[in-house]
């Protein structure tokens, strides 16, 4: 089956890039491609230069669900993705300290998000993959999230966010692409150019809003 | 707590009442004690056995013989089931011929048994490791096959080693469906056992009743009996209580598909497999 069709871009080390579509349209299955769970039936995914033929240290990604393992603790949830002298930091930095010792059906959803992200960040990736991983949330708590992983990305990553939310990723990218429902296709790709922490209700970024809001509502009608 | 104490009083008041009525009947001259000794008869025949140390030595010898066997059946269902729960490609090749063997019950190799292991220890022994394979082993390649796939991309994206994978992800994953098949294959020796003392022993608690048989002595058969239940009962609750202390995460719910829980409300022996209890069951033992 062909989820994704030609998908022909790169993204800019550094760059925060925000992948937009309607669901089932092959963000996903992109995502993961990158990040090498799955293999592309033809062409092929370059990391500086180096074609990816597999899961890597350089390349976290951060699951739609938590995905922690129930059988143990949060600490040690965190230790497995890589050395334990690091974990403590992250929890501290995740705000998890006190529920080092909890098991993830213990958490809130917003808490097994951040144990989730500072697994993805224990190998010290060069580039975090997002797959939707704080939609499902409250609004309260995304917002607090959407700030936890943007200053993950402040720290110098390189970030792909694949969300179906327009306000999420105008408020967290750099730059903004939007695909076609399957086969996927690029329709739109282009820049945010605003400062952090933007100003939803702000003219420049109302007017980028329409922009990209023209290409999404053409896919729906 | 409250709850727990109810659940237990229910739980006593059909036995209560069945021997009651058995007292009763007793008391009224309607039972033949050659059939059916009253409770009284079967009281005084338990004080007699213990009395002369019998008892316990029957009871020591049976449950020695189980936890031998059991423990052998352990060791060697649980690493077979891990192994062919996780090497799929493995599977087409053993699992016909398992399933066939699963067929015969443990009671129909007591005579090849005896003739392979002589009358000692040892043909007892492999009747009860036959008997507990199955469940343990069953359970195992079920609880490995039930670890969630989002969970194995996790293992992926970290790249875990294969021996991280055991540890982190194999055992501990599939640790429920096994405690559930040792559970069962803890029941299953039990009942083999007895069978394979009244067959072919000179101690254990099947012998007993056997040896009662010859003799006609219907109290001792009852006495049997009645602490085969017991012990098999105990033997249980013993186990899903270490169940519940050793895998605090079980009462989670993992994203499994939940399965019916037949190992609840002792219709065990009509399975010998259980899928993963849903989380809140609401059923007795757990």
């Amino acid at each position: 089956m062909e989820a994704v069709a030609s998908v022909d871009m790169g993204v800019a080390e550094g760059e925060f890039l925000a992948v937009l579509g309607p669901s089932g349209c092959g963000k996903t299955t992109l995502l993961r491609l990158i990040a090498g769970l799955e293999h592309p039936t033809s062409g092929q995914i370059l990391f500086r230069g180096q074609p990816v033929r597999g899961p890597g240290r350089e390349r976290a990604l951060m699951f739609q669900e938590p995905r922690l393992f129930p059988w143990l603790t949060v600490e040690k949830n965190i230790a497995v993705a890589g050395d334990p002298a690091k974990v403590d930091v992250l929890l501290e930095t995740m705000g998890l300290t006190s529920f080092r010792h909890s098991y993830p059906h213990e958490l809130s959803g917003g808490m097994a998000r951040r144990a989730s992200l500072a697994r993805a960040l224990m190998s010290d990736p060069d580039v975090m993959l997002l797959d939707e991983p704080i939609s499902s949330l409250d609004l309260a708590v995304r917002r607090e999230l959407q700030g936890e992983v943007h200053r993950v990305w402040q720290r110098g990553l390189t970030c792909v966010l694949v969300t179906h939310e327009l306000e999420e990723a105008l408020v967290m990218a750099t730059r903004v692409i939007v695909l076609s429902p399957r086969p996927a296709k690029v329709l739109y790709d282009g820049r945010v150019p605003l400062d952090f922490p933007r100003n939803r209700r702000s003219e420049p970024y109302q007017a980028v809003k329409a922009d990209v809001n023209k290409v999404l509502e053409g896919l729906h009608g | 707590m409250n709850r727990r104490l109810v659940r237990m009083l229910k739980g006593a008041a059909v036995p209560v009442l069945l021997v009651v009525l058995w007292y009763a009947a007793a008391a009224q001259g309607w039972l033949e004690a050659g059939l059916l000794p009253g409770p009284q008869q079967v009281w005084r025949s338990l004080q007699h056995l213990a009395e002369r140390g019998l008892l316990g030595q029957h009871i020591r010898d049976s449950l020695l013989r189980v936890l031998v066997g059991f423990g052998w059946a352990a060791v060697l269902g649980i690493p077979i089931g891990i192994t062919l729960g996780w090497v799929r490609p493995l599977r087409p090749w053993l699992m016909p011929m398992l399933h066939f063997l699963r067929q015969i019950p443990p009671v129909a190799w007591i005579p090849l048994f005896l003739l392979w292991f002589g009358l000692g220890e040892a043909s007892k022994h492999a009747v009860i490791v036959y008997a507990a394979f199955f469940p343990i082993f069953l359970n195992t390649v079920l609880g490995v096959e039930q670890i969630p796939r989002p969970l194995w991309e996790v293992s992926r994206v970290l790249e875990f080693s294969t021996l991280r994978n055991l540890l982190l992800l194999v055992l501990p994953g599939s640790a429920p469906a096994v405690a559930a098949g040792l559970r069962l294959g803890l029941g299953m020796s039990w009942r083999a056992l007895v069978a394979a003392e009244m067959l072919a022993a000179s101690s254990g608690l099947g012998y007993l009743i056997m040896s009662a048989r010859s003799l006609v002595r219907t109290d001792d058969m009852v006495v049997g009996m009645l602490l085969i239940g017991i012990i098999g009962l105990s033997m249980e609750q013993l186990f899903s209580a270490a169940e519940q202390k050793l895998l605090p995460w079980r009462r989670s719910a993992l994203s499994v598909g939940g399965g019916e829980d037949t190992g609840t409300g002792g219709i065990e022996t009509s399975s010998e497999t259980i899928s993963r209890p849903p989380s809140s069951g609401g059923c007795g033992q757990r």
